[in-house]
Parts: C-alpha cells; sequence; structure tokens
C-alpha cells in the first residue's frame, strides 16, 4: 500500500479494492453463521434482502466483536483517556487528544528533544490520515488502516516505530499487524519495546503501567503460585496511590487490588462463561481496565445501580449489634482456599446472585424475606453438591 | 458425659490455639496479605496445617482411649468437631469483614473437615495400638 502524496488517489482504489473483498468475505463468513443457527431457509431470505433486519436468535449467546479485536465499551472508554505517556528505552512518546478528537504524538529522546511528531486526522467513523513529520520537517501521509480505530497508545507506538525505522518521505510502506512499517521489514513488536506507560484519564487519575518479573508468588491469590513476567499497574489519583492491577501474561492472569473499591482476579477459568481471554492483553489495556474498574464501581456506589434490599427495624436493630454481617468479598467468603478451584463459580455466581436481588447474610436466617434470595441459597448449596448452579448471571 | 464434655473442650481449646497460631503467622507463613483475614479456610496452607493439627488431637485421644472398638474413634471425632464449633462461628462473625455470603457452607465445611481430620488421627491411633497389641 503506497502511502506518499502523489501516489494518494492509487492509494484509496486499492483500499476501497481491499475493503470491498473483505466486505463481501465477512457477508459470507456472517450468512454462514446465521444459517448455522437459525433454520436454513429463514436465513436464506433474511440475507437475500439487502433492507431485512438480521435477526439473533435467542441462545445463540453474545454477539462478539472481530476476533482479536477489542469492543465499544474499550473505545468508549479510551475516548475518555486525555493523555498517554509512553517510554521506550531510547524514546518518549507523548499523545493527547485534541479538542476534535484527532490525536496528537510528539516524539522526545530521553532528553527530552524533539524527534518528530504524528498527527492523525480523523475522517468519520471508520476512516482517517496519519501524517508524520521527522525532526528536520520531512513529512508524509498516508490513509490509515481500514476499519481500525486510532488510539491514544497505538498513535505512541505508530510515531516511535517511524521513528525508529527512519521512514522518509516517498518510502514505501505497509502494514505489520496495525502498526505502518517500511515494506519488507523484519517482524517486530513495537509493544515489546515499552517499558512504561502513563495513562491520565479524567479527574485527576493516572494509570502507570511497567514491566516486572517477579519469582513465585503466593500472596496474590491464596494457594496459587504466579511467576514469571508481570505487567504492573498502579492507580493514583492527585499522585495519592488508590490501587495496583498485575498481569500475569503467562499465566493469563489478571488480578486488581483498588482500596475500599474492589478487588479479585480473572483468568480463563473464570472467564468460560464468556469464552474465555477473547483477545490478547497488552500493556494499555492493563491500565484502562483498571481505571474502568476505578470507574465502573465508584459509580455504582455513588448511584447505587446494582439494587439494595431496605432493612426493616429488626433488621436495623441487629446491624448495630453486628454490622459486618453484611460484608461481601469477592470468591468463596470464608472458604477462599477454594478460590482458584472449580468451586468459584459457584461463589461468584452466588454473589451475582445476592447483588442482582439484594440480598445480604441475613438471608440465610430470614429465609421468609425473600424467595429469590433463597433460590441465591439453594442454587449455592447445589452448585457445592456437584451441581452447576440454578441461578444464571448472564440471563435477565 | 464428663468423657464427652471433656472432648468438647479439648477441641474448641484446639481450634482457638489453632487460630491464635493463624493471627500470629498470617503474613510470613501463609502468605494470606491484607486482603483476607486470618481465618483457616481462607488458604490452602491454613487449612492444611488445621487438618494436621485435629488429626494430631484425635491421634492423642485414640491412644488414649482403652476401648479397642473403632467405632469410639468416630464418637471422639464427632465431640471434637462439636466442641471445636463454637470458636470456629465465633471466629466467622468477629473477623474482619464478616462471616460472608456463605457462612453456613462455611461453617458447615469446617466442621467436617475437622471430624474427618480428628477421626483419621483416630483411626491412625486405633490401627497403630492394634499393631502394638498384636506385637507384644
Amino acid at each position: 500500500m503506497s502511502v506518499s502524496l502523489g501516489n494518494r488517489s492509487w492509494a484509496v482504489g486499492g483500499l476501497l479494492v481491499v475493503a470491498g473483498l473483505v466486505g463481501l468475505a465477512s457477508a459470507a463468513v456472517k450468512a454462514s453463521h446465521v444459517a448455522a443457527a437459525q433454520a436454513a431457509t429463514q436465513a436464506a431470505t433474511q440475507t437475500a434482502s439487502p433492507s431485512a433486519v438480521q435477526m439473533v436468535p435467542g441462545g445463540a449467546g453474545r454477539v462478539a466483536a472481530k476476533p482479536g479485536e477489542k469492543g465499544a465499551t474499550y473505545y468508549w472508554l479510551e475516548s475518555r483517556v486525555r493523555r498517554v505517556t509512553t517510554r521506550f528505552a531510547d524514546a518518549v512518546t507523548v499523545a493527547e487528544r485534541a479538542t476534535d478528537g484527532d490525536l496528537q504524538t510528539r516524539i522526545t529522546d530521553v532528553s527530552g528533544n524533539e524527534l518528530g511528531r504524528l498527527r492523525v486526522d480523523r475522517i468519520d467513523d471508520a476512516k482517517h490520515v496519519v501524517q508524520y513529520m521527522t525532526a528536520k520537517g520531512e513529512s508524509l501521509q498516508a490513509l490509515g488502516q481500514a476499519g481500525t480505530k486510532p488510539t491514544l497508545d497505538w498513535a505512541n507506538q505508530q510515531a516511535y516505530q517511524l521513528w525508529r525505522d527512519g521512514v522518509k518521505p516517498g518510502a514505501p510502506l505497509e502494514w505489520q499487524g496495525t502498526v505502518m512499517r517500511p515494506r519488507r521489514s523484519p517482524a517486530h513488536r513495537v509493544e515489546d519495546d515499552v517499558l512504561r506507560l502513563e495513562v491520565e484519564w479524567q479527574g485527576g487519575l493516572t494509570a502507570t503501567a511497567e514491566r516486572r518479573t517477579v519469582g513465585d508468588r503466593t500472596d496474590i491469590i491464596p494457594g496459587r503460585v504466579l511467576r514469571g513476567p508481570v505487567v504492573i499497574t498502579r492507580l493514583t489519583r492527585d499522585g495519592v496511590s488508590i490501587g495496583v492491577a498485575n498481569w500475569f501474561p503467562k499465566e493469563r492472569v489478571f488480578v486488581w487490588n483498588l482500596k475500599g473499591l474492589t478487588s479479585g482476579y480473572l483468568d480463563a477459568e473464570i472467564l468460560k462463561p464468556v469464552g474465555g481471554w477473547t483477545f490478547e492483553p497488552d500493556i494499555f489495556w492493563v491500565s484502562l481496565q483498571t481505571l474502568a474498574f476505578h470507574d465502573f464501581k465508584t459509580q455504582i456506589d455513588e448511584r447505587g445501580l446494582v439494587a439494595e434490599r431496605r432493612p426493616g427495624l429488626v433488621e436495623k436493630l441487629a446491624g448495630l449489634i453486628e454490622p459486618s454481617v453484611r460484608a461481601d468479598e469477592p470468591g468463596c467468603d470464608g472458604l477462599h482456599w477454594l478460590d482458584g478451584t472449580i468451586f468459584r463459580y459457584c461463589c461468584d455466581t452466588h454473589d451475582l446472585c445476592y447483588a442482582k436481588f439484594g440480598c445480604t447474610s441475613y438471608s440465610w436466617w430470614q429465609w421468609w424475606s425473600s424467595w429469590q434470595c433463597d433460590g441465591c441459597n439453594l442454587g449455592v448449596v447445589y452448585c457445592f453438591g456437584g451441581g452447576h448452579g440454578i441461578f444464571s448471571p448472564y440471563a435477565g | 458425659m464428663r468423657r464427652a464434655t471433656a472432648l468438647a473442650a479439648l477441641g474448641a481449646l484446639t481450634f482457638v490455639a489453632l487460630h491464635v497460631l493463624l493471627m500470629a503467622t498470617w503474613q510470613t507463613w501463609f502468605h494470606g496479605g491484607d486482603t483476607l483475614p486470618p481465618w483457616f479456610m481462607n488458604s490452602a496452607r491454613g487449612l492444611a496445617v488445621g487438618a494436621v493439627v485435629f488429626a494430631a488431637v484425635g491421634l492423642c485421644v485414640s491412644a488414649r482411649d482403652r476401648n479397642p472398638a473403632v467405632d469410639t474413634r468416630f464418637v471422639s471425632a464427632a465431640w471434637l468437631a462439636l466442641g471445636a464449633l463454637v470458636p470456629m462461628a465465633a471466629v466467622l462473625f468477629t473477623m474482619r469483614g464478616g462471616p460472608g455470603t456463605l457462612f453456613p457452607i462455611a461453617i458447615a465445611i469446617g466442621s467436617g473437615i475437622v471430624f474427618v481430620s480428628a477421626a483419621a488421627g483416630g483411626c491412625l491411633g486405633w490401627a497403630f495400638g492394634r499393631l502394638l497389641r498384636r506385637d507384644s
């Protein structure tokens, strides 16, 4: 794919042809999925007419995003990031979002001398133009990769890669994954070069991620050994530490602890009901996910998005004697040695059931107060007894 | 009846001693961290230590039992578990974070573990006793 200004029309034409072919291919794949889920005749009728509404049959599960890409929530969260600073061994890139949504990145060496700039001009939701300028004032302009959404983190990595490759105007470029590089460059994952990442959010929140390697750690998840490379993200508000999150790529475990808000972990086993890890988490995702946990949980606490049962007089009096009886922790309360086992599913399902119906620990003995809470408790007993749980958190 | 009361008291004392040990060594031996309070079922290692302690107590009780029938070891284990149940529930309800949303299951499983461990220790003591008697 050519990128110089002179060949731009060829690039646009080429892209349209490629986009057309990709569109035809994806339509064919989509049609085959629908056909598998529905009756063949019904699917044929619905795909034949372009104006027909494409139905998603009941029980077909969640409609996933494009494999290997993050979903809409990810990009919505990313749009709330103000600034991303990426530190490499030999350079620092700082990306900021302009008021019109365009992205601007400045590359400097470790001493602060400017090495280049990159600008992403968003044309519409699907198209954008990438402009790169070296410190000498040489510039090039290219159409962004079709169908991808540029993020601040991507802009930093792209700017760094173009500077590392010493790209000059007129040089033929090609896409290696999502990064533009000189044609026939040896394969290289620029994400692996990131030493440190600072993601600045609204409200003075900053997530700082670093790569480390740790020996055997058994204190993070009781009864489980975590070791090897780890991405450690520290969350601060106005410089004060408010939480930490770790991503262990080898074990594929994400652990977080945001003081007074939420703590827990996710692994492939826990994510099994939603298809496991459907994408490869990177250092930016770890930071964004940590910020998202903080944002969502703060909102839930403030707005009460989760149903809450109002206690009666007797319950309030009992609460004075034993206020801690309402406490709920992620995982198996009082049985955390089971957190890494198959029983974790029972406990998490029970917690979700409690949250959904506003139950508390009282629900165990005040069985007459809510049959829904009784259902949660019966469900967890059944689940512990070898069943798969009556309550499904993914339904209703 | 006096023997049953003594066994229940022994079970309660053993659990209290186990919990004191857990509190004192939670960070160093059990790697409990700050997020979880000291509690024998909050860590696999804590659970193992609890099981070993109650098995040892069951073995000692069994060694002092002159009755040749193995059934009495199970009865002793049941009294030990019943005694341990009282401080177990007290600790669960008063520890940081409260009893949690699964406390009846936690108490049931905890009691079961104490009973099985004490019974296993009791049976081991009974088997050793039989072997020794056969040799002599």
